[in-house]
């Protein structure tokens, strides 16, 4: 298809000043609804999709042909074989391939959660550190990493910030449940570095970047370790947790833990295992996927739904449910997004955010790549990463970055960082936020940057400091 | 599902992970004092029939016996009690009362032992003026019995103590159907609760934590009292009723029970009706 490739070169076409205008001020618009979505009562996707509406109508009616719709009033895309389809404008605007991976990974992941593999991890990592609240605290922040590597970030901290509660009432520890949520939440954040599956602005900025799972996973890999080490440390002395100081708490300790039942949540061993088994194809597949046949042209979104529909065949009389667990409202969301980011396009908004990124980006590579991840992770703290993630990948792709250009990993890191800044900066800020009201501590949105923002700017820096030494 | 539904349900699946430990202890029984209302010779043959039907007493170090001579009212029973650092009274029911034809209850001196005294009582078969003989017998048959069964270390416990040497020892978990059914029918009110499910889910929870617990017991008692033979059973249904068909089935020789619950002065009500309904078996109320 040819008509993506055309809509993107629409840029050079003149546009009047007042629509480009008129566009950037619905874009900003819809930020702000997006920013003060709890407030309205009002779901992401009826949000963006309310705007990706309107900005339809306004470009349709305008007689600018901003959309390029032929004389007779279509939208065709031109096939390879020359046959032309005619086409709903708004479907090419969507980038299939980033939808594709979060659906076929949400529902892989809502499958091979119900084996119990996750928590049976947990739990025994759990009996493994006897109760000591440092190893505690060690093995909860590895697991969060990995599970927002494997995961997504909100499930990882679902996971792990549900065991940390009643793991540490049952330890009688609830004095260091603040601190135990707070680091886990701040790493789910770092762990959704780790591969290109791992978060949204991942996948988006991944995708359009055209950097493959495996090497994006070996730039990223060294700095998830380093700021995890630094993450956990910094909890520990910060929030004061340490080991044991007798051996009558630690046998105490050991035999609480030892109480927990890893087994308890694993319904069938058959479908544990081939749920282990999967996982790990999964992520083999997803590694290798650019050099296997068939899976190299098919793309990664492929593989997603593909293994999706091989767990699926464990609970085949059942799939619904599964499909209903799939979070709708968040491919909704993408979809309008797609649609809306497309229409800028068109109407010369992002170019003119491209200008004033190019204003960073002029300032070298190494104050350009410092501002520009700066910039993304501030804007990330207060705003949906998303549809940052999305514009600035868009713009950074016309103006042709190469994929191993360290301006993308500044995108990659501010809007992933970007997150742990303000307990509305990521969904598993809120998810953790959530845990801690649960528990009747009164914690407020201020409470929360007061501590969070250290480890926000430590990972940061360190961030800026690998861009610029490694990258 | 939102977020806070997500967070319930992994709350949920690891708090099912918990398992209640068990925490065995060898009870110390060193001190006992038996409470008749007959004379002291009285007194002394009955002491015989006890150490032959519960071997296990004869190793306890200080028996003080009462009777009916030492008092003629509750406060001087009280006070004759009071009067030694005791770990259980060995009792009847109706003490005092030759006079009176006891129905329906446990008589004064025994209901106030339940209640005011912190000291586990054993409750021999039969009343004061017609005990049921247990010359005859020994205690083998020890059943456990209790509706929350789950972390009641006490209770087993008590249960494993009293247990002789080759004895069977019977842990029961018997889920309240009144009580159950009484939530039952206020779920199905609820329309945001499936009925059905709610009580497949419930009923099979409330079975399973005390199934869960009765096996971490056992674990443990057959290492550390390997002599004994254990057995358990966990059901839901109507408390009296199953009760007496356990005991009936399995002709046991001592049951062992609570007496006392939290922020409860009385005698709960199960413990008291199976004090009073039944009366040919020793009972154990701690």
């Amino acid at each position: 298809m040819i008509a993506v490739g055309m809509l993107l070169a629409d840029a050079d076409r003149h546009v009047p000043d007042w629509v480009t205008g008129m566009f950037a001020v619905l874009l900003v618009l819809m930020i702000i609804a997006l920013a003060f979505e709890e407030k309205l009562h009002a779901k992401k996707s009826l949000i963006v999709g309310l705007f990706a509406g309107v900005c339809l109508v306004i470009a349709t009616l305008l007689q600018h042909n901003l959309l390029w719709f032929d004389s007779e009033g279509h939208y065709k895309v031109q096939l390879p074989n020359g046959h032309n389809l005619d086409l709903p404008v708004y479907i090419p605007a969507i980038e299939w391939g980033v939808i594709t991976i979060i659906l076929g990974a949400s529902l892989f992941v809502e499958v091979t959660s119900r084996s119990g593999v996750f928590t049976w991890l947990a739990i025994k990592l759990t009996k493994k550190t006897g109760g000591d609240p440092w190893k505690l605290l060690m093995a909860y922040g590895i697991l969060t990493v990995v599970f927002s590597a494997v995961l997504n970030n909100v499930t990882a901290m679902i996971i792990i910030g549900s065991l940390t509660t009643v793991s540490l009432t049952k330890l009688k520890r609830t004095d260091l449940l603040l601190g135990f949520l707070l680091v886990e939440c701040l790493l789910t954040n770092v762990g959704g570095l780790l591969t290109l599956i791992s978060s949204v602005p991942n996948i988006i900025v991944g995708k359009i970047a055209g950097i493959t799972f495996v090497k994006f996973f070996q730039v990223s890999a060294p700095y998830v370790v380093v700021a995890t080490a630094a993450t956990l440390l910094m909890g520990k002395w910060g929030f004061k947790i340490s080991g044991f100081q007798s051996d009558n708490e630690r046998q105490l300790a050991k035999q609480l833990v030892d109480g927990f039942d890893e087994n308890e949540s694993i319904s069938s061993q058959r479908f544990f295992w081939f749920s282990v088994v999967a996982l790990v194809l999964f992520i083999a597949c997803l590694a290798g996927q650019s050099q296997i046949p068939a899976l190299n042209k098919l793309g990664m979104g492929f593989v997603a739904l593909l293994f999706a529909g091989i767990v699926l065949l464990a609970y085949k009389h059942e799939a619904d449910k599964f499909y209903s667990a799939v979070d709708w409202d968040l491919l909704a969301f993408f979809s309008g997004l797609f649609v809306v980011i497309n229409t800028m396009e068109h109407t010369g908004v992002l170019n003119v955010i491209g200008k004033g990124i190019r204003v960073l980006t002029d300032l070298g590579s190494g104050w350009g790549s410092a501002s520009l991840l700066i910039a993304s992770a501030v804007a990330s703290s207060v705003t949906d990463n998303i549809p940052l993630s999305a514009m600035l990948a868009k713009i950074l792709d016309a103006e042709g970055r190469p994929s191993d250009s360290p301006f993308w990993w500044c995108v990659i890191f501010g809007a992933n960082l970007g997150g742990n800044i303000t307990p509305i900066g990521s969904a598993s800020t809120v998810v953790a936020m959530t845990i801690i009201h649960r528990q009747k501590a009164s914690f407020s949105f201020i409470d929360f940057v007061k501590l969070a923002v250290p480890f926000a700017a430590m990972e940061i820096v360190l961030a800026i400091g690998y861009v610029l030494l490694v990258l | 599902m939102d977020k806070n539904e997500h967070i319930d349900e992994f709350e949920s699946m690891f708090k099912r992970a918990e398992r209640e430990p068990f925490v065995f202890t060898d009870v110390p029984i060193n001190s006992i004092a038996l409470v008749t209302d007959g004379t002291q010779e009285e007194a002394h043959a009955e002491l015989a029939s006890l150490l032959k039907f519960l071997p296990r007493f004869q190793s306890v170090s200080t028996w003080h016996v009462i009777n009916g001579e030492d008092y003629s009212n509750v406060g001087q029973l009280l006070e004759a009690i009071n009067r030694h650092p005791l770990d259980l009274i060995v009792t009847y029911r109706h003490l005092q009362e030759k006079s009176l034809v006891p129905q329906h209850s446990l008589g004064v001196y025994l209901d106030v032992l339940t209640q005011a005294i912190p000291i586990p009582v054993m409750v021999l078969p039969g009343t004061a003026a017609e005990p049921v003989s247990i010359d005859c017998r020994v205690c083998n048959r020890v059943m456990v019995i209790a509706d929350h069964i789950s972390g009641d270390n006490a209770l087993i416990n008590y249960g494993a103590r009293m247990c002789s040497n080759g004895g069977l020892l019977w842990l029961c978990h018997i889920e309240d159907d009144a009580v159950f059914e009484r939530y039952m029918k206020a779920i199905e009110r609820i329309p945001e609760i499936e009925s059905d499910q709610a009580r497949r889910l419930i009923e099979g929870q409330l079975l399973n934590e005390a199934t869960n617990f009765i096996e971490t017991c056992l674990a443990v008692l057959r290492e550390l009292e390997p002599s004994i033979h254990y057995h358990s059973f966990v059901a839901r249904g109507h408390h009296p009723y199953e009760y007496r068909a356990l005991i009936d089935r399995h002709d046991v020789d001592l049951l062992v029970t609570n007496t006392k619950d939290k922020d409860q002065l009385a005698m709960h009500g199960m413990a008291y009706t199976l004090s009073v309904e039944f009366s040919g078996v020793a009972i154990l109320l701690l």
